[in-house]
């Protein structure tokens, strides 16, 4: 596993106090001294993405708006920002929007320190974490159309055995076992997934982030 | 401590009442759904359908707000403010129960092997955060039928249960969960090293609501001796043939 990214920077979205403090908590466990600055809302998130972040943290359920609203913002302004949403669902009808605006990972609010600073890391390495769920969600979403055909590049034979085999519930050791493939090759097929879902929605975004007046068109 | 946490269970149960009277609106909204359909179906009139489906989606929508705002956020405090993981996991396990609410009913149907992995993915979490091991024990050649959402549901409540249990009372190291098929039979074991049937079998509503769980899924469970020393609960429930 390669060591964590250099982040010197983040941001924390989220409007309840003690979720805030406790994302801060795991995001210095993960990357000691870290600067994490914090929102509560997207009025204050949106004030505080200029210059854009490395890493932000985002909760999806915001008062005045959706999270997924600040991805597509920060994308569409070609940000390299590290996009994570943290969330208390985790099912793929809540997250599954947040992904094709291009978050890179999620993690799950109420997981402890530890779990969350490890979680964070391996986003930060590229090793995105799937549930089941999220995988039948993607693989459905890769199927072929009978009639319409994606404007998304198809998955390869081995990204559809990962998505199948993470669906069952395997995790990421035991799928990397059941292909004889690393666990480094595993996680690169999922990252390699993850920007599949993302391709050909960054024009989608940017016009709907206009249309919602988040930037100028 | 022990106010902390006979009030820790209070707020738990009160929010679970919620949760369950949630979860019975949710219930009434698609019976009265199911209804407003039927009428709206005998008058031949397409787009009215598509109209109300829209007014129950969002109201749909509105209910999960509500819960996610104020039970989720409720929980989520009572996890951050937990004195110990096994506390944690009390709240965790009632936030689980709320996501069950807020996602099943919205979700896609899905198959028996669908629910396995999810339960798989949710016990080895719950039991990593509290440091027992999980053997998981899945035979290859189960059949995949098609599960409705509410056997989908019972079954992750039964199984989320009978985790709960040998978190709070078993003082295990490991637990052993086996899934096999036999006949038209679904077996379902959860064997921990802990302290033996006595101590979990005590516990009342719990095992109670189990039992009625498992009378829902037209199945029964049991209670024996574990074959490691500690508790086994056996599931055992009817199979519709694989698809």
């Amino acid at each position: 596993m390669s060591a964590p990214a250099d982040f010197t920077r983040a941001l924390v979205v989220d409007d309840l106090p003690e979720a805030r403090q406790w994302m801060v908590a795991a995001l210095q466990a993960a990357f000691p001294g870290i600067e994490v600055a914090t929102a509560a809302n997207l009025r204050e998130a949106f004030a505080s993405i200029e210059p854009p972040p490395q890493l932000a943290l985002i909760d999806l359920g915001l008062p005045d708006g959706n999270g997924t609203q600040l991805i597509e913002a920060l994308r569409s302004r070609g940000a390299d920002t590290l996009c994570i949403v943290s969330t208390v669902f985790d099912d793929d009808a809540h997250l599954f929007p947040a992904l094709r605006a291009g978050a890179q990972g999620y993690v799950l609010k109420d997981r402890d320190r530890d779990a969350l600073a490890g979680m964070l890391q391996g986003i930060a390495a590229g090793q995105p974490p799937l549930s089941p769920s999220i995988a039948r969600r993607l693989l459905r979403h890769f199927q072929p159309m009978p009639v319409a055909p994606h404007d998304e590049a198809p998955l390869t034979p081995r990204e559809t055995d990962v998505l199948r085999l993470t669906a069952k519930g395997l995790t990421l050791q035991e799928v990397a076992d059941a292909l004889v493939l690393s666990r480094h090759t595993v996680s690169g097929y999922l990252k390699d997934i993850y920007r599949k879902l993302r391709v050909g929605t960054r024009a989608e975004a940017a016009l709907e982030a206009a249309r919602r007046g988040l930037v100028a068109p | 401590m022990t106010v902390m946490l006979a009030i820790t269970t209070i707020v738990a149960a009160a929010a679970l009442a919620s949760c369950v009277a949630m979860g019975l609106r949710l219930r009434n909204l698609r019976l009265e759904l199911g209804k407003r359909n039927a009428h709206a179906e005998t008058r031949g009139l397409a787009w009215e359908t598509g109209v109300r489906e829209q007014a129950a989606a969002q109201e749909r929508e509105r209910i999960y707000s509500d819960l996610h705002d104020d039970l989720g956020a409720k929980l989520l405090s009572m996890v951050y403010r937990a004195e110990s993981p096994v506390q944690a996991d009390l709240a965790r396990a009632i936030l689980q129960d709320l996501r069950d609410v807020v996602t099943r009913s919205r979700g896609t149907p899905g198959t028996l092997g669908d629910v396995l992995a999810d339960i798989r993915t949710e016990a080895a979490q719950r039991l990593e955060e509290v440091g027992i091991g999980l053997d998981w024990d899945e035979s290859d050649d189960l059949p995949d039928p098609m599960l409705d959402t509410g056997h989908a549901l019972h079954l992750h409540r039964i199984v989320r249960e009978a985790i709960t249990n040998t978190i709070r009372h078993a003082q295990a190291q490991h637990l052993r969960i086996r899934i096999r098929a036999r006949a038209d039979e679904l077996l379902l074991e959860l064997t921990d090293d802990g302290s033996g049937v006595s101590s979990e079998v005590s516990l009342g509503s719990g095992m109670r609501n189990m039992r009625t769980r498992a009378v829902e899924l037209d199945g029964r469970i049991d209670w024996v001796e574990g074959t490691q020393g500690g508790a086994k609960v056996l599931l055992r429930m009817p199979l519709e043939p694989g698809t």
